[in-house]
């Protein structure tokens, strides 16, 4: 396997990743940053069961595992949610941006465990 | 029929420009990451969510000015397929396997010093592009 596809195959799961957060982001149409939170979530999720899914007995190719890693970096962001949080405390208050960064922060490390223990 | 055609033609190029971003700042966070798979370096991405703050601040600042566009492109797509969440927490687990506080104290390290790229990103672009953001 040429590592040209390898990297395409990284930057296609990067870009399908950031079209999926954008799709979701056009749904939610919220007035707090949840679309943020849940791409976050669902991605830290995935990372999480792919990271254990690897970890075990499996026969996957690195073009696979790439498309994963890609979609998964790809889906989540850490920008708009520092962005986003800034907004909150701009606009809004203080307690909110908090609350932004606490939950990102608690949601996101405790999907990616629970993802790692499903595959345990 | 003929008028949605602009309204559709401008959600693919939209969807299009995410897309082109999201897959360059994929390829360049892979490119600055030593290893990915399963064994992801601390201080890679976390150099890397700086920038993307950085970038993304600077960017808002200027929103006004460019067209609709040019924010899909970098910010939706470019800093949000740079930044990542997901390696972001895969790597504080990994931390706190041994070592919790010292994950909990990276986190918000890293917390504070992306609020701080952003500030930053965003008071840069205001000054030297001449203008305040409505936001």
């Amino acid at each position: 396997m040429s590592a040209l596809f390898l990297h395409a195959m990284f930057g296609l799961g990067g870009g399908l990743g950031a079209v999926l957060r954008h799709w979701i982001a056009l749904r939610v149409n919220h007035d707090l940053p949840f679309a943020t939170l849940i791409v976050n979530v669902l991605g830290s999720l995935l990372l999480g069961l792919w990271i254990g899914y690897l970890g075990g007995p499996v026969d996957l190719g690195e073009e696979e595992r790439r498309l994963v890693f890609g979609f998964c970096g790809g889906f989540t962001t850490f920008s708009s949610f520092a962005y986003q949080s800034l907004e909150l405390r701009r606009e809004r208050t203080i307690v909110l941006a908090a609350g932004n960064i606490l939950l990102s922060l608690g949601l996101c490390w405790f999907a990616l465990w629970l993802g790692l223990v499903l595959m345990r | 029929m003929t008028k949605t055609r602009p309204a559709v033609r401008t959600t693919a190029i939209m969807f299009v420009a995410v897309f082109v971003g999201g897959a360059a700042g994929s390829l360049l966070r892979e490119a600055f990451s030593a290893q990915i798979p399963g064994a992801p370096v601390l201080t890679a991405t976390f150099g890397i969510n700086i920038v993307a703050c950085f970038v993304l601040g600077w960017l808002y600042a200027v929103r006004n000015r460019v067209h609709a566009h040019v924010l899909h492109l970098g910010a939706v797509g470019f800093c949000g397929g740079l930044s990542t969440f997901s390696s972001f927490v895969a790597e504080l687990e990994r931390m706190a396997e041994t070592h919790l506080w010292s994950a909990i104290s990276a986190a918000s390290l890293e917390i504070a010093v992306g609020l701080a790229a952003a500030i930053l990103g965003e008071a840069l672009g205001r000054r030297l592009h001449g203008q305040r953001s409505a936001g």
